[in-house]
């Protein structure tokens, strides 16, 4: 009955790079070399909070600021029927599917949150799931709004790209595919924690080593932003449509593109 | 090894082991592209087999010479 599919932008609005990406995660594709998690500049407006504060919590406890974050919304794709004799498309909701939570830090991960990328990051049979919550405070440290996302595991990581000619702050992306969220206002469980606060992430300030490349490579001038993308056939899945026994298959890590000054270049030749 | 480095330049803030590197292409870049004033840049290209973050000495178990691209 039900014979075509629809994504909810069908109506003409551009794809987000994230949207992309969840499809892609479903799908199992690997796309290397290109963007991983942030959206290009020009892009359909993800909804990142820029005002306020932003903070990250895991099993209960405050693990770190925050630059941005967008997703875990719940969606369905629009299923739309074949018309009948009234040639109306008769239409309801497919499946429900969580879009990925991103993150984005422009401070140094530390603490469970760095422990839980750095255990993500290895090849293993069984990757680690956590449950948090992405927290936006009012100026003042208040709790005004509250993301809970529980079961997730670790998707994607983007590093930051690094430029020695410019100042600005960098950030490092994470993608979660949680398993249930909920969406709450603020609560009294804790306040925002100014003490956490770490190194912050320059785009100038970076040191590349590639053994026997020495030379070359502490001279660099321009690191591409790359990451690494934790595919599983489950992902993107959630709520009913989750497989418990399902774990990720592939952990693909994207090109690494460097700029040197032709002047430091000759070790790459030799 | 990438380090993301505290403002003093020495501290690593982050560090990323990059494990089994590849050149597989090197181009000449515009001194534009390359935000440059009046240099030459080469943009190397690398594929890379897997990552982890850690300490140095984390990443001395696992790294292994990388593959390079000859010139002739």
């Amino acid at each position: 009955m039900a014979n075509n599919h629809e994504t909810p932008n069908h109506w003409g609005y551009p794809a987000t790079r994230r949207r992309f990406l969840a499809q892609a995660g479903a799908a199992g594709a690997l796309a290397l070399g290109g963007g991983w998690i942030r959206p290009a500049h020009g892009a359909q407006a993800m909804r990142f909070v820029t005002s306020g504060l932003i903070g990250l919590e895991l099993d209960g406890a405050f693990a770190g600021h925050l630059s941005g974050f967008s997703g875990g919304i719940v969606a369905g794709d629009v299923v739309v029927e074949k018309p009948g004799a009234d040639l109306v498309q008769r239409k309801h909701v497919g499946n429900p599917r969580i879009e990925p939570i991103i993150i984005e830090t422009s401070q140094a991960p530390t603490g469970p949150f760095y422990d839980w990328i750095k255990s993500s990051l290895q090849p293993q049979a069984a990757f680690p799931r956590k449950s948090g919550a992405v927290i936006e405070f009012d100026a003042t440290g208040q709790e005004v709004r509250r993301h809970n996302f529980s079961n997730a595991t670790i998707v994607a990581v983007e590093f930051p790209s690094c430029d020695s000619a410019r100042r600005e702050v960098s950030s490092l992306a994470v993608s979660l595919a949680p398993e249930h969220v909920s969406h709450t206002g603020g609560t009294d469980k804790g306040g925002y924690s100014a003490a956490a606060k770490s190194g912050r992430l320059m785009q100038s300030a970076f040191r590349l080593r590639i053994m026997g490349l020495e030379q070359a490579t502490v001279r660099a001038s321009r690191i591409d932003a790359f990451g690494v993308k934790i595919v599983s056939a489950s992902a993107g899945d959630a709520g009913y449509a989750r497989d418990y026994t399902r774990q990720p298959s592939t952990v693909a890590t994207s090109h690494l593109v460097v700029t040197i000054p032709d002047a430091f270049a000759a070790p790459l030749y030799a | 090894m990438l380090e993301y480095l505290a403002p003093d330049l020495q501290t690593a803030l982050l560090t990323v082991n990059l494990f089994n590197l590849g050149i597989f292409r090197i181009s000449p870049e515009s001194a534009e592209q390359a935000g440059g004033e009046g240099m030459a840049f080469s943009r190397m290209e690398m594929y890379c087999e897997s990552v982890s973050i850690g300490t140095a000495m984390e990443a001395d178990a696992r790294r292994l010479e990388p593959a390079r691209l000859r010139r002739d």
